[in-house]
């Protein structure tokens, strides 16, 4: 019989295992294969607080100087293994794993071991949490240890009241140095504890009291801060959370976890005061006694609330392999479905597409678009950016969504420094590296100390032949976890070439580089500059392909057809596509020819001009919405579709 | 009972035999017996030789960049016990304690490092000496800077920091941490003072100024109806009592393609006063002349002068703005006398004007002694900071009367990069100021013994604990002012203040004083057809 029960026991336990394996082993498979967590690395919409880590005692030494830095150091360690996909699920499934055994600890201790399934709960809001792709690393990783401490309170503070006194005000000194505001959870669940199982309402009035207390001390005399800084650092309540530009709903999924420990225990206190008051008034039980969840009480009470929630025949009924492939099913269906709902596809195709530009990859760019087509205007700058290095932007830029802004992110709705960070790119290709330079401090600025903004300020500096800027940059480089190589690389080269002068790729972007100060500032506008960069360097094909998209766009025929003849200068072997339409566009306004020296329209462009005219001019005789929808079906990918579309100036008369 | 005794020593031994097989391992670090001796002073990082250092400055670490595998460097001087840092890396990391001890025995003598490098194969090279003199006179204590990112239009990681030069100890006197989402902009003390300090904030509630008077802060809104987004750059008299201070309307724009791609202009500027005891805010037309923009105030010590910048405005047809003329405008240093009883201004004198030297003459500061004015000339405009030609200057004041021509000339520490804002230090004797040399790029305070004779000596980067602190730090500090004691009220207590909203706010007086009474102070929110 004994046995028997021993044996019940170990496959109750196994089963749990299972259980956690299976979720765990889900939970990593989504964040790995669907989510992409790399993609949070490169995240600069939804996480501008993405943290920055460096080797050696300097960079740590400023960690442990306020409240909640060490457990910030720790997260900003683990952030940068976000860097490698793999890794980065790895540390947010471990992190689940952390969460879910103290919640499931803290459960069993407030009685509630039949509701164990819970402690997947925290595990399943991180899903949102990735799925949005903001990054929460620190605040989450900062309940753990508060959770953790609340549990070595639960275990070691049952005995004298000033004994657990002692060990309340060890224990909260030690995690609000090291956790910060999430020391909160640590009272809380704490004082509930105290005040509803085990009676000493005395005591928990008392360790609210030192909490003020031993946080001022900590706070104001030792590390020279303001106590609401202190508690609002890693701790979703305050301002920290609040005036980050995370969207909201994920603030409020913080909330959610910081609270549900501390909500369980009281609803398991509550139920128990409840249970036993009814006791009480059956005659049954003692009033006043301090006594703790366990034993014959607390199988009562469990039995009460597995039987109010019906789950009580299951339990009690002789079917535990059926409880259990139930409770899994269920744990994994919500899991699932929630990782499903809250995955932002959006933000992921937008991501995406950014992660492939920041690695250059620009087949992998057009390839994400044309699969999931989007009219964002960050995915439209960066895939024309992507048809350009494919050599495909005066054929094919018209296949895609296209608006002026998009080109070069201007607006000012784009004065973001997202939007910065996107728009270096074309500045550093180009040879701007002025405007390359301002766009990429702005984007330190705004997002941190990230390497990938180090590796660019270091390239445009040496570029620039500023090797004393480069070197600080590369100095910095060489204390991250993953561009370290990259930047012993480039320090020794530094070394042994202070100009670079051998370095290929460098001398063909410093031949591009505007060297000669205009008469303008920077910020007039993108045709000013690039009229600049052609002047200053004929063979500059990008500064010329965005010239005359930026015309096309605009509908400024005149300057697109006054520059046409640049063609020659950049040995193009025919017209491209997207300009073939537009001059024939243009010829067909203005009745007249444009002499294209060597080059001729191709018959292909002329076929598909008359029938664009043919339909436009012609066939539903002033319908114009027939007309738009057979011309979106047959000539959206050309020119004279954006035209008519966008109403510009070259639409056909 | 033995088993465990056993396993406690076992367990007790294993550090130590660590310990000393570590020890073992890496050897003693020994000190050089025999050398050879190299003729030229070792290379190091940062430039500390051939200085002037006060006798309290915190210990000089630097970098020997010669190649070697081990580091040994004596540093020593007429008195006092040597001191000796060995070190396997080029790192050289001095004791504190002793080299403060050193230095206090040796006031106005040499002070000496000798660095000695042991080559791969064993041998150990001692350069020639390394020589810096230690002066008499103490430098003020503290400095106070901003620390910033090299930002353009947003700043968003910033803090004002007290630095003790005596040690490496640095504490946030106010950051993003405390008030998030405020930017804090100029600081300025009363006569290196602590106790009488202002800083603005520009917060989402508006902008205001932090006053510390006598230790004691205070949070006023510094709105007025001529003034809608506060202060800029401010003085304050020599006698606590006011305070003056600069408004403007500055345009930050970027060149194409010069190495300091920033650079700004006044679209207009004009000044005002703020006077403590009364809480008024006011001007007069000497420091609000709707013809000339009006900035950079700075005291004489007795209070009696306010120097200050003025240039004219050139931009007067319609639709013209300072962007038409940016590199055309060249500011005069000017002065104008002051009774602080009555209250009362007199005339403008030019002390220094821009049509004799060609530059625009900018961020003047007298020395608390009264004896020399140092200020900034660059090629144009208003900010010294955005202009690689910006080089420091200094003016004897009793070389004769104002305005005759007086005798200025360039101060010895210019370097071919921006040299800019400037402190003195409370005995007159040392200069702090912001340089970009080196990199053009990253501003750092530097300081410089300035003699009786008003001669600068060659300047020293601020010395930091990590002595490649600066290999790879790229934020900068700006506007460095030497104090002599700590700023009395703590981070915290100074953000608990801005964040709580009881602050007075300033008022407009209407006295005759106010020259341009009803329009306002003549600020840029007043001057039609200037934006």
């Amino acid at each position: 019989m004994e046995s028997c029960g021993i044996r019940r026991v170990s496959l109750w336990r196994v089963g749990e295992a299972v259980r956690t394996l299976l979720f765990l082993g889900g939970f990593y498979v989504y964040l790995w294969g669907v989510v992409d967590l790399r993609l949070i690395y490169y995240n600069w919409v939804a996480v501008d607080d993405f943290p920055a880590f460096f080797r050696g005692v300097d960079f740590f030494r400023e960690f442990v100087s306020y409240p909640g830095g060490v457990v910030e150091y720790i997260s900003a360690f683990l952030s940068q293994l976000f860097y490698v996909s793999w890794a980065g699920a790895l540390v947010a499934t471990v992190q689940v794993y952390v969460l879910c055994v103290l919640t499931g600890l803290i459960l069993s201790r407030a009685g509630l071991r039949g509701f164990r399934m819970l402690r997947f709960f925290p595990g399943i809001l991180l899903l949102p949490i990735y799925g949005q792709y903001t990054h929460h690393l620190t605040a989450v990783t900062a309940l753990s240890v508060s959770l953790a401490f609340v549990w070595v309170y639960l275990r070691v503070a049952s005995g004298k009241e000033v004994l657990s006194i002692v060990w309340f005000a060890v224990l909260f000194s030690l995690l609000y140095f090291v956790a910060g505001g999430a020391s909160l959870v640590f009272l809380c669940v704490c004082g509930i504890y105290e005040v509803v199982f085990r009676r000493r309402v005395g005591l928990a009035v008392f360790c609210s009291l030192l909490v003020v207390g031993i946080s001022y001390v900590e706070t104001v005399v030792l590390f020279n801060a303001s106590l609401s800084e202190s508690f609002g650092y890693l701790s979703p309540t305050m301002k920290f959370y609040l005036s980050l530009k995370v969207p909201k709903q994920m603030v409020t999924v913080v909330y959610i976890l910081y609270s549900f420990a501390p909500l369980m225990v009281l609803t398991s206190g509550i139920w128990r005061l409840l249970v036993r008051g009814s006791s009480a008034s059956c005659g049954k039980g003692s009033e006043g006694e301090a006594s703790e969840p366990g034993g014959d009480e607390q199988a009562s009470v469990r039995d009460k609330l597995t039987g109010r929630f019906g789950f009580g025949k299951l339990r009690g009924g002789t079917l535990p392999v059926v409880r259990w492939v139930i409770g899994s099913g269920i744990v994994l269906f919500v899991a699932g479905a929630v990782g499903f709902i809250s995955l932002n596809e959006r933000m992921k195709t937008v991501l995406a597409v950014n992660y492939y530009a920041s690695e250059r990859m620009w087949p992998r760019v057009i390839e994400i678009v044309r699969r999931q087509p989007s009219n964002n205007y960050h995915v439209v700058h960066l895939l024309d950016q992507a048809l350009y290095h494919t050599g495909r932007l005066g054929d094919d830029m018209f296949c895609y969504p296209q608006h002026p802004n998009a080109l070069f992110l201007a607006g000012t709705s784009y004065a973001s420094a997202g939007a910065d960070w996107q728009r270096y790119r074309i500045y550093f290709d180009m040879g701007l590296v002025n405007l390359c330079e301002h766009t990429l401090v702005e984007s330190l600025e705004v997002l941190g100390y990230r390497p990938m903004i180090l590796k660019r300020l270091a390239l445009l500096n040496m570029i620039r032949g500023r090797s004393e800027v480069a070197r600080k940059y590369l100095n910095l480089l060489d204390r991250t976890l993953f561009y370290a190589g990259w930047a012993e690389d480039y320090l020794a080269r530094l070394e042994a070439d202070p100009n670079l002068m051998q370095d290929e790729e460098i001398q063909r972007l410093r031949s591009m580089m505007l060297a000669t100060e205009q008469d303008y500032s920077l910020d007039a506008g993108p045709e000013r500059n690039l009229r600049a960069l052609l002047d200053a360097n004929k063979q500059n094909r990008m500064a010329f392909e965005y010239l005359m998209a930026w015309y096309l766009l605009i509908g400024e025929m005149e300057k697109f057809v006054a520059n046409i003849g640049r063609l020659n200068d950049f040995g193009y072997e025919r017209i491209p596509r997207a300009y073939e339409e537009a001059l024939l566009l243009y010829m067909h306004n203005k009745r007249s020819k444009v002499d294209l020296g060597k080059y001729r329209i191709s018959r292909e462009s002329r076929q598909r001009f008359n029938g664009f005219l043919q339909v436009y001019l012609w066939r539903y005789d002033g319908d114009t919405r027939a007309t738009i929808r057979e011309l979106a079906a047959r000539y959206s990918d050309t020119y004279f579709f954006y035209a008519v579309l966008y109403g510009r100036e070259g639409k056909p008369g | 009972m033995r088993k465990r005794w056993m396993i406690f020593i076992l367990v007790s031994c294993v550090p130590a035999v660590c310990v000393a097989m570590v020890y073992g391992f890496w050897g003693r670090l020994e000190s050089p017996e025999r050398w050879n001796d190299v003729e030229r002073p070792a290379r190091i990082r940062p430039d500390y030789a051939g200085t002037v250092i006060p006798p309290n400055i915190a210990p000089l670490n630097f970098v020997v960049v010669e190649d070697g595998v081990c580091y040994c460097v004596k540093i020593y001087s007429e008195q006092g016990k040597p001191i000796e840092v060995r070190s396997r890396t080029h790192k050289i990391v001095i004791p504190e304690r002793a080299w403060h001890k050193l230095l206090r025995a040796n006031r106005g003598r040499q002070l000496y490092f000798d660095v000695f490098v042991k080559s791969e194969d064993g041998q150990w090279n001692r350069y020639a000496p390394i020589g810096n003199t230690i002066a008499a006179e103490p430098i003020d204590n503290y400095l106070v800077y901003r620390k910033v990112y090299a930002g353009h239009n947003i700043l968003m990681n910033k803090a004002i920091c007290q630095r003790s030069l005596e040690s490496y100890d640095e504490v946030a006197v106010l950051n993003d941490r405390s008030i998030r989402g405020s930017c804090f902009n100029c600081h300025s003390f009363c006569s290196n003072q602590a106790e009488n300090m202002l800083i603005h904030v520009r917060s989402s509630w508006g902008p205001s100024m932090v006053l510390i008077r006598d230790g004691v802060p205070s949070c006023v809104d510094s709105r007025t109806q001529f003034n809608s987004k506060g202060m800029g750059h401010s003085t304050w008299h020599p006698s606590g009592k006011l305070i003056v201070f600069t408004i403007y309307n500055v345009q930050l724009f970027y060149h194409s393609a010069r190495r300091e791609l920033r650079d700004a202009f006044d679209n207009d500027s004009a000044m005002g006063y703020y006077v403590c005891e009364t809480g008024e805010m006011t001007s007069c037309e000497q420091l609000s002349d709707r013809s000339y923009l009006e900035t950079w105030p700075t005291w004489s010590p007795d209070g009696r002068y306010l120097y200050f910048c003025r240039a004219p405005v050139l931009w007067k047809g319609q639709g013209q703005t300072g962007q038409d003329y940016y590199n055309r405008i060249k500011y005069d240093l000017v002065r104008v006398s002051y009774d602080v009883e009555s209250d009362g201004w007199g005339e403008i004198e030019t002390v220094v004007s821009s049509k004799e030297t060609g530059l625009s003459v900018l961020l003047p500061r007298v020395s608390p002694d009264g004896r020399w004015l140092v200020f900034c000339m660059c090629n144009y405009g208003a900010w010294a900071g955005f202009q690689e030609s910006s080089d420091l200057y200094i003016l004897d004041l009793e070389s004769g009367p104002v305005p005759a021509r007086r005798a200025y000339r360039p101060l010895g520490v210019n370097s071919d990069q921006t040299d800019y804002w400037k402190s003195w230090s409370g005995n007159s004797r040392w200069l702090v100021f912001s340089s970009k040399r080196g990199d053009g790029i990253f501003t750092k305070p530097y300081f410089s013994y300035i003699d009786r004779d008003g001669r600068a000596y060659k300047p020293f980067v601020l010395p930091q604990r990590d002595p490649a602190f600066y290999d790879s730090f790229i934020r900068v500090y700006q506007l460095p002012e030497l104090v002599s004691e700590p700023v009395p009220i703590t981070g915290g207590r100074l953000a608990r203040l801005i964040g709580s909203r009881r602050r007075a706010g300033g008022t407009i007086a209407t006295t005759g004083a106010t020259v341009k009474a009803g329009a306002g102070l003549g600020g840029p929110e007043d001057r039609p057809g200037r934006e």
